[in-house]
Formats: C-alpha cells, sequence, structure tokens
C-alpha cells in the first residue's frame, strides 16, 4: 500500500509538470474504476466511454489545482461526478442520464432508468449471466448509493475516499453503503443465499 | 412555468394600462427590477406608434458593415427601409410573416414568422439583468435608462440596452458574442412617437410578385420528423447548459433544395440551430457524399443520384491534397463566422450534421460529436 | 422471534462495519445464536463479494488514444492545420480582389479570430440556407435586434 501511494506521490507532480508517460500510468491504472463508475451512472456505453475520456482530459488541464497527490483517486472521481451532473443539467428533453444530483441526500427514489444490461465482453470471473443480474440489480438502486457501493466494492476505495469524491461525511457513505448492499441483496436474492442452508 | 408567466403577463398589464399621471395602480412594484423593465420594454415595443431613423451595424468575417433605417413601428409591424450595401430594400413583420421587399424586382419574398413565444422565465434564469451607470444615457435626444445582460454563470456581457425612460421603448441596443465581442449594434438617430403609420406601408405593394411559402414550420415529433425525412433523426447528447428544446421541424433549403431534420434550442435569449441530412445532397458541392452503396440504406427517392449533384461552383471544402475533390471524410468539418452567429458542418456518420448559434468553434464541435 | 426484527434492521450496518461499542456487541451475541440472521449476515456479505468479483469495467482500448490527441491537439487536426495556411493565402488574395467585400468594409478589421482547428470556409448556398432559418428564429426572442437581423440576412443574400 506505502508502495504504491510513492508512486503515486511520484506520477502525480510528473503529470502535472507535463509528463505524458506518467500520465499515460496514471490512466491505466484508474481507467477501470472511473469507466465503471460512469457505466453505472448513465445508461450507454458509448457516453460512459465519451464521459471517461472528458473525466481524464479534464483531469489532465487542473492537475495543477490538485494539491495532495494521494487524493488523486477521489479526485478524479469528483470530476467524473460532477461531468455526469452537467450531463443531467444540459436540459435534454430525454434524459439519457440515470443518476438525480448525487450530491443530495438520497430520496430513497430508485431511477428511472436501468443502468446498462450488458456491462461488455470482459474477463469473465462470473458467468455473464451472473455480471448481468448483478448490474441489473445495480441499476434499481437509487444512484447515490450505487456509486458508493461501485466505489467500495469494484474500485476498492476507502469510505474515506468515497467521502472525498462524493463530498459527503464518511458517516454518510457507510450508510449509502449499508442501504445499497440491503437493497442489492434484496433484489439478488437466491443468488446470494447458500444453497443448503448451511454455512 | 405557466403561473409564473401569467403572474407577470397580468402585472405587466396592470402597468401599462394605467394612465402615467394618474396614481401609481395598487399593485404595481414599488421598484420594478431591471427584468420587469426589460419585459416592460418589450411590451412597449409592440404598443408604440413611432417613425424614425436607426443606425445599425453588424460584425461580418473580420469588419463591420453599417446601415441606416428608416423605421415605422405600428403597434407590434414593423417596416424597416435600408439603404445600403449599394442598394435599397426593406423588410416588413407584419406579426404574421416576414417580407423582404426587393424594389429592383419588384418582388417581395415571405417567410412566415415563426409563431412560438418564449417562455421569459427561462431567460431570467439563465441571465441576470441589472441597471447600469456605464454608459452615457442620451439618445436621439432622449433621455434612457441603461441595462445589462449577463450569463448567469460565467460570460461576458450578452446585451447593452438603452431604454426610453418615457415609453421604454429601445432606443439603442448592443450585442456581445458568447466571447465578448461587438457584433451587432441598431441605434435611433431620431425617434418619433405617436405618429401612426399607414397599414399599406405593412403590405406587399400592388403589382409585385410574391415568393414564398405560405404555411408555418409545424412542431414535429421526433418520430414524425424522422418518418418525413427518411431517416432516423438523432438528438444531441452534448447540450450547453441552460439551452433547452425550442422545437423539431423540417427545414427547407430553398427551391431545388431538399430539407433537412432541424432541432431547435434555446436558453432563453440565444438560439442553437441543429440540423441534420444523409450524406447524398440533392445539390452541393461536387463529390460531396459516399460513393453509392456505402451507406447501405433504402433510398426514397429523394433527389438525385449520390456524388453527383448539378454543383454549386462554390464554398467547396478543400479536400485531400487541396484540390478540393473527393468525398469529404468522416469528422471534416468547417466552420462560417457571420460575426456572432457561427455555423459547423461536420460530416458525420451515415449523417452531415449543421450546428448554428452563438457558441464558439469548440463548444459547436463537441455539440456535433455528441449527436448519436 | 422479535428480536431478530429488531436485529435484522442493523444486519447491514453490522457488516458494513457501522455499528459501536455496545449495539455493535449486541447484535454479534445475537447473531451467535440465530441462524437465521446468521444466513442474512452472509448473505449480506455474499453480496459484497459478489460486486467484488463483478469487478471494474476496463474502459475500450482506443480510449487512451482520443484523450492523448485530445490533450496534445494532435492527430487529425495537425493536417488540416497545415492545409488551412495555404487556403488562407489564397482566400487572401481573392478576397482582395472581390469588390464586393472590399467595397462593403467600412472599418479596418478587427483582430483575426483565434485560428480553430476547424477549417473556415467561405459560404456555400447549404449554410446560407441554415443561417437563414437561424436568423428567422433569431427573430422572435426577446430582445432580437431586427435591424441589425435584417441586414445579416441582406449580407447572406449578397454572399450566397
Amino acid at each position: 500500500m506505502n508502495e504504491d501511494i510513492r508512486k503515486l506521490e511520484d506520477l502525480v507532480p510528473q503529470a502535472r509538470a507535463g509528463d505524458m508517460g506518467a500520465f499515460e500510468a496514471l490512466y491505466q491504472r484508474y481507467q477501470a474504476g472511473i469507466y465503471t463508475f460512469l457505466r453505472g451512472q448513465v445508461r450507454e456505453a458509448e457516453l460512459a466511454a465519451d464521459l471517461t475520456q472528458q473525466t481524464f482530459v479534464r483531469a489532465w488541464e487542473s492537475l495543477p489545482g490538485l494539491r495532495d497527490p494521494g487524493a488523486f483517486q477521489s479526485w478524479l472521481h469528483r470530476i467524473a461526478l460532477n461531468l455526469v451532473r452537467d450531463e443531467a443539467k444540459s436540459g435534454r428533453a430525454r434524459l439519457e442520464v440515470v443518476a438525480t444530483d448525487l450530491a443530495d441526500e438520497g430520496s430513497g427514489a430508485p431511477p428511472r432508468e436501468a443502468v446498462a444490461r450488458n456491462p461488455g465482453p470482459e474477463e469473465l470471473a462470473l458467468s455473464s449471466e451472473l455480471r448481468d443480474r448483478v448490474w441489473q440489480a445495480l441499476g434499481s438502486v437509487p444512484a447515490e448509493q450505487r456509486a458508493a457501493l461501485v466505489m467500495h466494492h469494484m474500485t476498492g476505495m476507502s469510505v474515506t475516499e468515497i467521502a472525498r469524491a462524493m463530498k459527503v461525511r464518511p458517516g454518510t457513505v457507510m450508510s449509502r453503503l449499508a442501504r445499497g448492499r440491503e437493497a442489492l441483496r434484496k433484489l439478488l436474492g437466491s443468488y446470494v443465499e447458500a444453497q443448503n442452508g448451511s454455512m | 412555468m405557466r403561473p409564473a408567466l401569467c403572474g407577470l403577463t397580468a402585472l405587466l398589464a396592470l402597468v401599462l394600462v394605467s394612465p402615467a399621471s394618474a396614481a401609481a395602480p395598487p399593485r404595481a412594484p414599488a421598484q420594478p427590477s431591471a427584468w420587469d423593465k426589460v419585459w416592460r420594454s418589450e411590451e412597449a415595443a409592440k404598443q408604440v406608434s413611432a417613425v424614425g431613423r436607426a443606425q445599425t451595424m453588424i460584425v461580418l468575417d473580420g469588419g463591420e458593415v453599417q446601415a441606416v433605417a428608416q423605421v415605422h413601428a405600428e403597434r407590434g409591424k414593423l417596416r424597416l427601409d435600408y439603404d445600403a450595401l449599394h442598394r435599397k430594400w426593406s423588410l416588413i413583420d407584419d406579426g404574421e410573416r416576414l417580407v423582404h421587399l426587393d424594389p429592383r424586382r419588384r418582388r417581395a419574398m415571405i417567410t412566415p414568422r415563426p409563431g412560438f413565444v418564449l417562455d421569459r422565465s427561462l431567460a431570467e434564469r439563465n441571465y441576470v439583468a441589472f441597471v447600469t451607470e456605464e454608459a452615457s444615457a442620451v439618445i436621439a435626444g432622449r433621455p434612457t435608462e441603461v441595462i445589462d445582460i449577463v450569463p448567469r454563470g460565467e460570460g461576458p456581457r450578452v446585451w447593452r440596452l438603452w431604454l426610453d425612460k418615457e415609453t421604454g421603448f429601445v432606443l439603442k441596443r448592443e450585442r456581445h458574442s458568447v466571447t465578448g465581442r461587438r457584433i451587432s449594434g441598431t441605434e435611433y438617430l431620431e425617434i418619433e412617437f405617436n405618429v401612426p403609420t399607414d397599414s399599406d406601408l405593412f403590405g406587399v405593394p400592388k403589382g409585385w410578385e410574391s415568393v414564398g411559402p405560405s404555411e408555418r414550420q409545424q412542431d414535429l415529433s421526433l418520430e414524425e420528423l424522422s418518418r418525413r425525412m427518411g431517416f432516423d433523426v438523432l438528438s444531441p447528447h452534448n447540450l450547453p447548459s441552460g439551452y433547452v428544446p425550442w422545437g423539431r421541424y423540417e427545414s427547407r433549403r430553398g427551391p431545388g433544395h431538399g430539407t433537412m431534420a432541424e432541432l431547435r434550442y434555446t436558453d432563453g435569449l440565444r438560439v442553437l440551430s441543429i440540423l441534420q441530412r444523409e450524406p447524398r445532397a440533392a445539390a452541393g458541392p461536387p463529390g460531396e457524399g459516399p460513393p453509392p452503396g456505402r451507406l447501405g440504406r433504402e433510398r426514397h427517392g429523394r433527389g438525385p443520384a449520390p456524388g453527383r449533384g448539378p454543383g454549386l461552383g462554390r464554398g467547396r471544402e478543400p479536400g485531400r491534397g487541396g484540390r478540393g475533390f473527393g468525398p469529404p471524410e468522416f469528422g471534416a468539418m468547417s466552420v462560417v463566422d457571420r460575426g456572432g452567429q457561427k455555423a459547423l458542418r461536420y460530416f458525420g456518420r451515415n449523417r452531415v450534421i449543421f450546428v448554428v448559434g452563438d457558441l464558439t468553434v469548440d463548444q459547436l464541435t463537441w455539440i456535433a460529436k455528441g449527436i448519436r | 422471534m422479535a428480536q431478530c426484527d429488531r436485529v435484522r434492521t442493523t444486519l447491514a450496518d453490522f457488516v458494513e462495519g457501522s455499528l459501536r461499542g455496545r449495539e455493535r456487541a449486541r447484535v454479534e451475541a445475537h447473531v451467535r445464536d440465530c441462524a437465521d440472521c446468521r444466513a442474512e449476515v452472509a448473505a449480506l456479505e455474499r453480496t459484497g463479494e459478489l460486486l467484488r468479483e463483478t469487478g471494474a469495467i476496463p474502459a475500450p482500448s482506443r480510449l487512451w488514444g482520443s484523450i492523448q490527441a485530445e490533450i496534445a491537439g494532435t492527430g487529425s487536426a495537425t493536417a488540416i492545420r497545415s492545409l488551412r495556411v495555404r487556403w488562407r493565402g489564397a482566400v487572401a488574395a481573392a478576397a482582395l480582389a472581390a469588390a464586393l467585400i472590399a467595397v462593403w468594409m467600412v472599418r479596418p478589421p478587427e483582430a483575426p479570430m483565434a485560428v480553430p482547428t476547424v477549417q473556415q470556409v467561405q459560404i456555400d448556398a447549404e449554410f446560407q440556407s441554415t443561417f437563414e432559418g437561424h436568423l428567422s428564429a433569431i427573430w422572435v426572442t426577446p430582445l432580437a435586434d431586427e435591424a441589425a437581423l435584417g441586414l445579416q440576412m441582406a449580407a447572406l443574400g449578397e454572399d450566397g
């Protein structure tokens, strides 16, 4: 863990100084997290890819403003979150974006559109049916909970890091994680229950 | 939205109807806001009878063009008689149509006046209005109050208006583009109020030829528009903040040309037009469009075979090798700047896209690329 | 069991690690003895595991290229830029020769606008008609400067 942070402490200043190679290393490390996060917030894969691109371009441009290299991942997610919010506010007649305003305390209402049903041909640890099921369930969970769940379980971010990204208190993050987990558990039903009733 | 507009209109009606010399109407606000003054002025323009001369200026590619116009305004109708660009012509807005009079050919070209009204609260949502002391305030010999209108977010001033203190009529206005360049302005050199104008002046002169469509453009659903166009009309995924949909139309490109699907958006004061068509144009620069068969799409018997339109010999995009021939590459973009309003043409997948508005080239590009 | 109902609602927080002190101890004790609640804890934990196993989705492989291109402003834009430099020279000569443009310049041109990464072209019939429609739409927006719009419409007619 310390090793990673140290490298981050090198990469970020290097990228900030204009080192494209350093920025590419940062990209490779965080692209999946950002892309997955965005897939959980907007309906179309192409839009998620577009927003991923915008996130990193904006990150490159705003790097001088990042004071703490250790906060890079949170900061990156913050950028992605803002882009999602801008999309939602763009006033288009047909709202493609799933998310409601993520800064609000969750209304608890599930989003109107479902999240992408087919995440794509990635390396599969699980059967595609199961992954499909997981994403479908995620889609029925409120946006803020979904965001927290994806960041925590799929991207491996800590509660503190998620709190920084979403600009809420850690307690709120834990609440979203817990409520999200509960909701997901109900939706997944037998998929998460032991077959024989014995542990 | 609706209730607010009704309330505002009721308030304005109350303010306008009461005579200036009588006691102030009980419900009029003691201090009207700058926006109130602006809307009051818009209403005033529809009520006045006035005759005057105005100097107007627009900025085009790298230069300014000026003209002096004789103005007749009569209860919402407007007539402008221009003497500029080495010719004379007139423009009439009679509330239903825009009529362009060409005295040389004794011809009137008529366009239906778009019929929709904008919700004023949209402008107030996206812009801030305030009275300014910065500019000198006597125009055409009359004292005025000066109001600036600025985007609510970041951005330079868009409008500066000099409102006649007595009537609220705009005696001078200046428009700046999204980048802060002054792009147009009109100032009355002289004006007289309560001078009625004969209604004949707002019609087509006897014996003149009339040209032009007689029906208004119909606002269509996306499905209906797609059906009429023969292809799926796509909506933009990227729009600048504050813009909302303001209609979908079949946009006729003039006699001998086809139609384009037009999606219109507005932020309350500014307009964004997005037009699209299939790459096979009925008429256009030679070589435009991919060779037949590339799209794999059913033809609907529209226009001549692709790739070889009659061609206009004008405005070709320099293609590969700079020879100006050959189909434009996917992703090719060109822009025309008319001083403030810019138009971008983008060759996207299976369609040609135009984005027109008072926006930066980057914004136009971003919008065009997001149409899928 | 009545206690189960009460504990049930806190199980997710328990699994998440939000419970502290005595409340945590209480739930722990209950779960130790209650098979149903234990199964529920397992299901909640499995939910998290499932998310982890589903894992992150890598972004499309082409994306880095696009990002790099956008940051560096390179790629197809450079080819266009060199073309435009040549084109601008040709147009400048043509513009001087064109009486139409020279005649109605009233003031010297402003400083040229910032060079865009798209080509600037002269107006053709298609551009003209898109502008025409656009200007009519502007005509009916609030604060529209009709006199200026009328002049722009006429200037369009000149060029097209």
